[in-house]
């Protein structure tokens, strides 16, 4: 009996399977784009607030940013519409919400005329849609209120480029053409590209658990880099690169900072051990731990890299006996490393008197996404 | 140097992807024809105690050994699973949420976010798909996968003109009403070379394929053509037996999963007329594999579509479970290249894609570097490590454990396919060994793509913003020593099997397997070096 009533139900299911089967196979290649089209195009703008001024632009460290969308099948092109002065246009008083992706690697936005961008690092992560929201509440000079990227995110000659600018025009006709003076006035200060804050009175926790000042290193050439104790991998390249370096330049008067961002596990006897395992020099080597959000602000501001928990960049970054920072350098790449041993004898060279160079900006390494490191 | 071997000796089990099924139909007609002159059972192959060796020059070898260890007849323990293989819409009803997923994966790779690990093309069929099917599918389910894959949707369809019902009728030796060109695919090329060569070419663009969506797309477009327009040219399924580079691997290590259909009864499938498992039937589709149930000893070549279940008129298919790696016997230089292959692979994925070695990365990264002349060094050496450096270090093992085993001489071309078995287990869990960290450490980006598929700032379930976490990283390396060590055990004690079935004398075997197994240590060794890096 229950043999025929299975048999039964399983041929009245191959029935409707058969009858319904082309069926199903039509909705399946019309239905999938039709309810991602549905979804993205018809829902998704209503989450926006109705009158807000919204912009999507795609930051590209081989692009630029531009409003075309990247995507997998375009993102070979060589040239998108690059964002042009006057392409972004508000009015005074207006609601402004910038969607900023990322098409490649980290990115970062600050747009100093609203203070956007200087004191936390904007992060513009691949895949997400970081918002940045504010109220135009003043008049921009003719040619715009201007944002760019933070962070080193690739060529230098096309990081130096990433930039784009608001225009905000009188709330009225009638609007003075005043204002925009005023406001160029007050935005020139401000519009200057950030610069490496130097790490002076700012202190971690070494390895000794000893307080370790930032500000004992003045006089010394010094190779900072991130790092946390659990990585499988990279970090552990990583610090074999400098315990090489330590090594090599045995000699020298250089020190070696290495700063863990994952300081709730790494404390320091983790790093006690950790460091011991690469024969690092206490005298020459530290290995700092400390609070999380200091560690943060001190990658982003202090060192311009991306830094996240557990997240980090691979670079080594070079700073002289002023506290300048004078270069970045990947230290898995070992045409970078040899860089680095050049210059690092370059700026042993320059004495400890107070040298007369700029400040540069890290150089144009390629700065892989963290998030494709990790595949 | 050609695999070809057509095959019509009623006691070498058949191998489809060498065999016609039109030499395969009157091999098993004249078996049964035979019937009652000859037993078609199988006599027990392992010796049960030493013999002296031969005097002559080459003594005669003992044929494959008969699988030893319990077997458990899934359809009878789980009825329902048999009722469900029954189903005439069995295969329909898993294939097309498989179409529906990937025809998703393609739209995304196209216009979805352009970095892999925010697309979900790259991370669930690179990620989740990859460590699911290498660390559970093919281990329990042997090629199941083949089951509901959505590649051969089309060829199928194109073939068949059915979804679901099947065709009764006549094409050649069929019983079924096929469409399509049904011509036989040439006999030099019956054989898995295509494969392991597609697999290679795969395998060198692999820093491409996992971190460009549009390189995956056109890699599995290429796969769904081509496996559409084979079906529309030559008979059953072509593509996937000759061609597909996945199927090839499959092969491999489906030797070692622990189910397998198979005839309850070989007996009465020598009785058989019909052979409906090979030609088809009213109620099912030639075997899309050119599958023959008698002969089948082996799970390389046997796709799980079940039709074989359906069109049975005796009933007589079954699933059974079994122990791990009961397959022991590679018969043909085709499925040695394959274990040379897969065996170097594993590591090579592992050093390019979860080393520490940033300029290995570039060298791979030909489209981000340019480097071209860097891309052209890192590929020779893959292909000399699979196609000859690992052969040779293969030969010189067997070659040397020949020479040790004294007096009793097996030809060294036996030894070299039947001793090139123990990398099946070897790699097998080389490759469990690598999936294990892609999914503990980079597990936490297929929740945000599930959210956010296109890679557009959806957030359908609320994990699109769920943080990158690696899960225990600093117990990988612990993880995959054990399962290195496990791959070398199983190595070892099947190799001896393997041995043992090649040589009367047991002294004799071991001796001759020795050095092999010195260089399965060496291997391990090896892999621990870089695996744990």
């Amino acid at each position: 009996m229950f043999d025929k009533i299975m048999t039964k139900l399983a041929n009245l299911l191959d029935l409707v399977v058969t009858k319904l089967a082309i069926l199903s196979v039509i909705a399946t290649f019309i239905g999938v784009p039709l309810a991602l089209w549905c979804y993205d195009w018809v829902s998704l703008p209503k989450l926006e607030p109705e009158g807000a001024k919204v912009f999507t632009l795609y930051w590209s460290g081989t692009q630029g940013i531009t409003q075309n969308r990247i995507n997998g099948l375009n993102y070979w092109r060589t040239e998108f519409d690059k964002l042009e002065k006057g392409d972004l246009t508000v009015h005074q008083g207006d609601r402004v919400i910038f969607r900023l992706i990322s098409a490649d690697v980290h990115h970062g936005f600050a747009m100093p005329a609203f203070g956007i961008g200087l004191a936390d690092t904007v992060f513009i992560k691949p895949g997400d849609i970081t918002r940045v929201e504010f109220i135009a509440d003043k008049v921009s000079p003719p040619e715009g209120f201007r944002f760019f990227c933070t962070i080193m995110c690739g060529k230098k000659e096309i990081h130096d480029k990433m930039e784009g600018y608001l225009t905000v025009l009188p709330a009225t006709a009638s609007a003075s053409v005043n204002a925009a003076t005023e406001a160029k006035v007050e935005v020139e200060a401000a519009v200057a590209v950030p610069q490496p804050t130097k790490l002076e009175g700012v202190s971690l926790i070494s390895s000794d658990a000893q307080e370790f000042e930032f500000d004992n290193l003045r006089g010394h050439v010094w190779v900072a880099s991130f790092f946390f104790t659990s990585c499988p991998s990279g970090c552990l390249k990583l610090n074999r690169e400098i315990a090489k370096l330590q090594r090599e330049f045995d000699e020298r008067d250089v020190k070696f900072v290495s700063i863990t961002c994952d300081p709730e596990t790494d404390t320091p006897e983790i790093l006690k051990t950790y460091s011991a395992s690469f024969q690092a020099d206490a005298d020459r080597w530290v290995f700092l731990t400390g609070d999380l959000d200091k560690i943060l602000e001190i990658g982003s501001s202090s060192f311009m890299l991306p830094i996240a928990p557990k997240t980090h960049s691979t670079h080594l970054v070079l700073v002289d006996r002023q506290g300048m920072i004078r270069d970045t350098y990947a230290a898995l790449d070992p045409v970078h490393v040899a860089r680095l041993k050049r210059r690092l004898v370059e700026v042993l060279a320059e004495g400890s008197e107070a040298t007369t160079i700029q400040p540069v900006m890290p150089i144009s390494v390629r700065e892989q996404s963290i998030a494709s490191d990790k595949l | 140097m050609s695999d070809e071997k057509p095959d019509t000796t009623p006691t070498e089990p058949a191998n489809p992807a060498k065999t016609s099924i039109t030499d395969m139909l009157a091999a098993a007609r004249a078996e049964t024809a035979n019937l009652g002159t000859q037993s078609t059972a199988k006599k027990p192959t392992v010796p049960t105690k030493a013999k002296p060796p031969s005097k002559g020059p080459k003594s005669k070898v003992a044929p494959p050994a008969e699988p030893t260890g319990w077997r458990v007849d899934l359809f009878k323990v789980v009825p329902l699973l048999k009722r469900l293989c029954k189903l005439r819409s069995f295969q329909f009803l898993l294939v097309l949420p498989n179409v529906l997923v990937f025809y998703l994966f393609f739209i995304s790779a196209l216009y979805g976010h352009p970095v892999g690990n925010q697309n979900i093309l790259i991370m669930i069929v690179w990620i989740l798909w990859w460590f699911l099917l290498i660390v559970f599918l093919v281990p329990f389910g042997s090629r199941i996968w083949c089951t509901v894959c959505p590649l051969p949707f089309f060829g199928d369809w194109i073939q068949r003109r059915e979804l679901v019902g099947v065709r009764p009728g006549k094409t050649g030796a069929f019983k079924n009403e096929m469409h399509g060109g049904s011509r036989a695919w040439p006999k030099k090329l019956r054989n898995i070379w295509l494969q392991n060569i597609g697999f290679l070419a795969m395998a060198l663009f692999s820093a491409l394929l996992v971190t460009r969506p549009i390189a995956s797309f056109v890699a599995f477009i290429i796969m769904v053509g081509a496996a559409t327009v084979f079906a529309m040219i030559w008979r059953l399924r072509t593509f996937c037996n000759y061609l597909c580079p996945i199927s090839g691997f499959l092969s491999l290590y489906s030797m070692a999963a622990t189910v397998e259909l198979r005839s309850e009864s070989k007996d009465v499938c020598a009785k058989c007329k019909d052979k409906a498992c090979l030609t088809g039937s009213e109620g099912g589709w030639a075997c899309p594999w050119g599958v023959y149930m008698a002969k089948l000893d082996r799970n390389n070549y046997c796709g799980l579509c079940m039709e074989c279940v359906k069109s049975c008129p005796h009933d007589n298919i079954s699933l059974f479970a079994r122990p791990f790696a009961t397959d022991i016997h590679l018969k043909h230089y085709d499925e040695a290249w394959k274990a040379f292959i897969m065996t170097v692979l594993a590591m090579v994925y592992s050093i390019t894609l979860l080393g520490p070695y940033g300029w290995v990365k570039d060298l791979a990264n030909v489209t981000w570097t340019g480097n071209v002349s860097g891309f052209a060094a890192y590929s020779a050496c893959i292909i000399v490590a699979c196609l000859v450096a690992l052969p040779l270090l293969h030969l010189a093992a067997v070659g040397a454990g020949r020479l040790l085993a004294g007096k009793e001489k097996v030809p060294l071309k036996k030894l070299f396919i039947g001793y090139a078995y123990t990398l099946v287990p070897v790699g097998l869990l080389a490759w469990i060994a690598f999936s294990f960290p892609l999914m503990m450490v980079n597990g936490s980006y297929v929740l945000q793509v599930v959210s956010d598929p296109m890679g557009w700032g959806w957030n359908l379930f609320g994990t699109a913003e769920f943080p990158w976490t690696p899960v225990l990283p600093e117990v990988v390396p612990y993880i995959q020593t054990l399962i290195l060590m496990i791959g070398l055990l199983y190595a070892i004690l099947k190799g001896y099997e393997v041995a043992r079935s090649l040589y009367q004398d047991r002294s004799a075997a071991l001796r001759s397997f020795a050095p092999v197994m010195v260089y399965l240590c060496g291997l391990t060794c090896v892999y621990l070096f870089f695996f744990t890096a």
